[in-house]
């Protein structure tokens, strides 16, 4: 499902450059989940958002279902990227303005879907999340183990063919935290290819496959099947 | 998806009403103040609109080759009946009027009024609707007269008055009754009925009392039908698919056949359009004060806009979150763009609707300031509603649209991390640079004409207007008469609260009439020079006291050595003569006319007009050959004034009962004089209070949101032991350069635009540099007290609690 080849991103300020991701390559198949592990810096996040398809890259190739995407326009990453790839992230990064209803609906709006079938559609999602009775409060008003469920909720609500999750249990305790990984894992089951960033062992421990990066290179890869 | 946009724009601005409060109040002051000069703009521009076939109707203006021979809204009589009856083909209509004012009386009510005599064709050449009363016969009996509708309230109490009849006084205080014999409805801003004193504050005499000219005899005018009579304000109303300019043959034409010569050489008569004359007339009066407010208007207009702009770029670093959390959903700039202009526009919405309410109460301030009568709300078209709508989307737009660009061009990544990073922070600084420059330069404006105006009335005028005052008497311009007006004069002189008494035609005012080229005896008469000509009897100076060289008694003298004059010193050096002393005793004449007039006295030069002008040369008649006289002058003793004017208006009623005693002080005439100075001055002092609270808005609303970003700076600062006061200087600082740039900016624009106003006055004040370091020194307090109160809430906060924040 997803083949990059010796993937390179530099920062660079004023004085310094920075490599963030250096002749990095891998494979992901359909169905996998992959969890991506390193020191902080060593590049995890910038190769989940190129694969989210939020940052372009300085050199190497992409192939995303087949398609060439390494030099896809915004407008039209944009497009594969609602369609195709949902985000988890460490900070629920849900919108404060929102209900809980809307935040998990929105994805459906930017894909065109009818109102009555968003209806449908998110409360579905709610249930099986089980937090509909929370539909109608705003995301400051719920614990953070519920907002990373409207999270989670939100990436899975247009059936994305990938989930991305950045530290999805970083801020939070141990309890949600292993409730969080259960849904990424039974989602996991029901089809989604997920790959997860972590410092955790223990949620690592949840994947098919542990990337180990250093440096923004890839340093091991464990499979735990 | 419109739903949603609405939905957040809404929640938004509930959650950040303090910012969304500074917003809309900004907007909102911006637009009353576009609203309201809007209407003023709008109003102007139907002056004379709404006369019936107005597209072909003008009026015939005088050119004179020798300055103030007569005056320019006038023409020759018979010329616009001539034009009608050889040029059929050209002419629909034409309408000529006489304005003069006098004493209208019903049972007890007794006021001065404003009539025109004029011809029958008022009424329905204009348009004008009659409420009451026959529009094709209304004036054809002698002694009739139409009136309007307000004047039939204020004489009957009711509209309906036709048939009612009102009494009338002639210049010689003849009473005579008149029928009425139509009501018009009240009359709209026009250059017919309101042709001289639309700008005046004292609309008293506007005409609204209308009689035929055939009425000129018992009033004892000049009929309409001499060639040499050129007082007469001519309207013609062309023939369909005629230009202005095919009358100007036509005009030479007659001109050739029946003008004298001297006047075929001296005038020129141009038609002018009705709209054009309104606003060119008064050197473009109209133009000018559209022109300026308009400007003004939009700079303040800008100035909210800016402060829309800045306080939602500002802003953004809350916004960060949303905008990256969408992008990573797959929203599309486009629809982020539209996001931020609903909001913008909701904004807008809220302003213009608040700008509405607030539109009637605020309304005559401006008309105050401005002097006309604004027009109402509900008296719009219709269309205006798309005109307004239009106005909402335009600001709207030009308000979000940079916001807009700014924070949906941020990159995903970067916003979902809440990094602002808005790398055109130089932008932001020159738009809030550009509000302290606009105001800085409305501020020193308003500096500077206080000045000049405090200049017209605290300069030496040259004759002291202090505890003078006047007012019109009946006219009876015959030896009997003028003999009678002294002795009333000598009367009033005994009472104890009056110390000089005097009769005359003019008084200081600049409103003058005549003017006669006047030539040293012995010299050429081509060599005449044209002076403006009082009619005044001895006493005159002294009520004024203005300074003559050698006290003169004009009736002693004049049995001496025939007719005696007094001239001033300008009108002695252009005669001739370099030491204006030199004059006393020789002999000056009338061109054409029969009297040598001997020189008896220099007055010392004195403003007569306005100090727009230079002083003129000026020829003081004798009241005894002249026998024109309207006014009775009075220099009144210090004290308390209202006895002193009681007592005046008891002897009044004795002496001259036919008229009420109708009184003007000096100083309120000079004011008239001013009006256009002092309507600007007011505009200004307004617009500056505008402009500083729009940059105090904008202060408000950038000085919290730097705050609130520097909050964990301020932290550090104070952990490491600022105190409260440094934290304030930091803040401060921010300010001081923007101030100081634009300062330089404003100076030298400030500098060029006054000089040039003040280059339209002959006697002006020479700008110092006390205004501009005045202005930017009050600018510079202001901004910092406001900036040391904002701030000061943030540098007071426990340093833990601004750590924690982060």
């Amino acid at each position: 499902m997803i083949k990059v080849t010796d993937l390179e991103k530099y920062y660079s300020t004023e004085e310094i450059k920075t490599i963030a991701l250096n002749q990095f390559s891998f494979e992901v198949k359909q169905g996998e989940f992959i969890a991506v592990m390193g020191p902080s810096g060593c590049g995890k996040s910038t190769l989940l958002n190129i694969i989210g398809l939020l940052d372009d890259v300085d050199g190497g190739s992409f192939i995303f279902n087949g398609e060439d995407v390494t030099h896809y326009n915004e407008r039209k990453r944009a497009n594969l990227r609602k369609h195709n790839i949902g985000f988890v992230f460490q900070s629920f990064n849900l919108i404060d303005q929102l209900t809980v209803f809307e935040n998990v609906e929105l994805p459906l709006i930017y894909i065109g879907m009818k109102k009555a079938d968003r209806k449908k559609r998110v409360h579905e999602v709610l249930e099986k999340m089980q937090i509909m009775h929370r539909r109608n409060h705003f995301p400051q008003q719920l614990s953070g183990g519920q907002q990373q469920r409207v999270a989670v909720a939100r990436a899975v609500v247009n059936n994305p063919k990938l989930i991305l999750a950045d530290e999805p249990t970083g801020n939070l305790d141990s309890s949600n935290g292993n409730e969080v990984m259960e849904l990424l894992t039974e989602l996991n089951d029901q089809g989604a290819t997920i790959i997860m960033v972590t410092h955790s062992e223990h949620d690592a421990k949840y994947s098919h496959r542990i990337v180990r990066m250093l440096d923004g290179q890839k340093v091991t890869e464990v499979s735990l099947v | 998806m419109f739903q949603n946009y609405f939905k957040i724009a809404w929640r938004n601005l509930k959650k950040y009403r303090f910012y969304a409060a500074i917003n809309v109040l900004g907007l909102f002051t911006g637009i009353v103040f576009t609203l309201l000069i809007g209407v003023y703009v709008w109003g102007e521009l139907q002056v004379n609109r709404r006369l019936r076939n107005s597209e072909r109707q003008c009026i015939l203006l005088s050119d004179w080759k020798i300055p103030n021979k007569g005056v320019d809204f006038a023409t020759i009589g018979p010329l616009a009946k001539r034009l009608k009856e050889d040029y059929p083909t050209l002419v629909a209509n034409y309408y000529r009027f006489d304005g003069i004012s006098s004493i209208i009386s019903k049972g007890e009510k007794r006021f001065r009024e404003g009539i025109q005599l004029g011809d029958k064709s008022l009424l329905v050449m204009f348009g004008f609707k009659m409420l009451y009363g026959n529009k094709k016969t209304a004036l054809s009996n002698p002694y009739s007269v139409v009136i309007t509708a307000n004047k039939a309230l204020k004489y009957f109490g009711k509209k309906n008055v036709v048939g009612e009849t009102i009494t009338i006084q002639n210049f010689k205080g003849e009473e005579r009754a008149f029928i009425i014999s139509g009501v018009f409805e009240d009359l709209s801003v026009n250059s017919v009925t309101h042709l001289n004193n639309k700008n005046s504050p004292n609309t008293t005499l506007r005409p609204e009392i209308f009689t035929s000219q055939d009425m000129c005899a018992f009033f004892g005018r000049v009929d309409f039908d001499s060639w040499n009579n050129f007082y007469i304000p001519s309207y013609i109303e062309l023939k369909e698919g005629v230009a202005v300019d095919d009358l100007k043959e036509p005009i030479n034409n007659l001109m050739k056949l029946y003008a004298s010569k001297a006047i075929q050489k001296d005038l020129s008569v141009t038609p002018t359009l009705l709209a054009d004359f309104y606003f060119e007339k008064d050197n473009g009066l109209v133009k000018k004060m559209v022109y300026t407010l308009s400007t003004i208007g939009l700079f303040i207009l800008l100035m909210a806009i800016i402060n829309f702009i800045n306080i939602s770029v500002s802003m953004s670093g809350s916004r960060m979150k949303e905008i990256g959390v969408r992008k990573v959903l797959g929203g599309k700039q486009s629809q982020f763009i539209s996001q931020f202009l609903i909001e913008s526009f909701i904004l807008v919405l809220v302003a213009t609707i608040l700008a509405l309410v607030a539109f009637s109460s605020i309304k005559p301030v401006l008309s105050q300031i401005v002097g006309t009568e604004m027009p109402k709300l509900t008296t719009f078209p219709l269309y205006m509603i798309f005109v307004l709508v239009g106005f909402v989307c335009v600001v709207g737009l030009l308000a979000g649209l940079y916001p807009a660009f700014v924070l949906s061009s941020l990159k995903a990544v970067a916003s979902l991390k809440g990094k602002l990073e808005i790398k055109n922070v130089s932008f932001q600084k020159s738009l809030v640079g550009f509000q302290f420059s606009v105001a800085l330069l409305i501020l020193i404006s308003a500096f500077i004409i206080t000045q000049q105006v405090d200049y017209f009335f605290n300069k030496d005028l040259g004759y002291n207007k202090d505890y003078v005052l006047s007012a019109q008497v009946p006219r009876d311009w015959t030896d009997k008469g003028v003999k009678k007006m002294e002795t009333i004069r000598a009367e009033f002189e005994k009472l104890p609260e009056i110390n000089k008494a005097s009769v005359s035609f003019e008084i200081p005012n600049g409103n003058n009439g005549n003017f006669f080229p006047i030539h040293r005896v012995g010299s050429a008469s081509n060599e005449s020079i044209s002076m403006l000509s009082l009619s005044v009897d001895e006493h005159y100076f002294d009520t004024y006291q203005i300074h003559i060289e050698e006290s003169l008694h004009w009736a002693d003298e004049d049995k001496k050595e025939g007719p005696i004059i007094v001239v001033n010193e300008t009108a002695a050096r252009a005669l001739g003569w370099d030491n204006p002393m030199d004059a006393l005793g020789e002999k000056i004449k009338i061109k054409g006319g029969v009297f040598d007039y001997t020189i008896r006295g220099i007055a010392k030069d004195f403003h007569f007009g306005s100090m727009t002008q230079q002083i003129q040369p000026l020829a003081f008649f004798n009241l005894n050959i002249f026998l024109t006289y309207r006014y009775l002058n009075f220099k009144v003793k210090p004290g308390d004034m209202q006895s002193t004017i009681s007592n005046i208006q008891k002897k009044w009623s004795q002496l001259i009962p036919e008229s009420p005693f109708d009184y003007h002080f000096m100083d309120d005439s000079l004011k008239e004089l001013y009006t256009s100075e002092i309507k600007f001055r007011k505009a200004v002092y307004n617009a500056s209070l505008l402009s500083l609270a729009i940059v105090l808005l904008g202060i408000v609303g950038l000085v919290s949101l730097s705050a609130h970003k520097r909050i964990k700076e301020v932290g550090i600062r104070k952990v490491l032991g600022a105190s409260t006061f440094k934290i304030i200087l930091l803040f401060i600082k921010e300010f001081t350069i923007i101030i100081v740039i634009a300062s330089a900016i404003a100076i030298p624009i400030a500098y060029y635009v006054m000089n040039e106003w003040l280059n339209n006055y002959v006697y002006r004040i020479s700008m110092s540099a006390q205004p501009f370091f005045g202005s930017i020194l009050a600018l510079m307090i202001v901004a910092f007290l406001f900036i040391g109160l904002m701030s000061f809430k943030t540098a007071n906060t426990n340093p833990i609690k601004s750590l924690k924040t982060e």
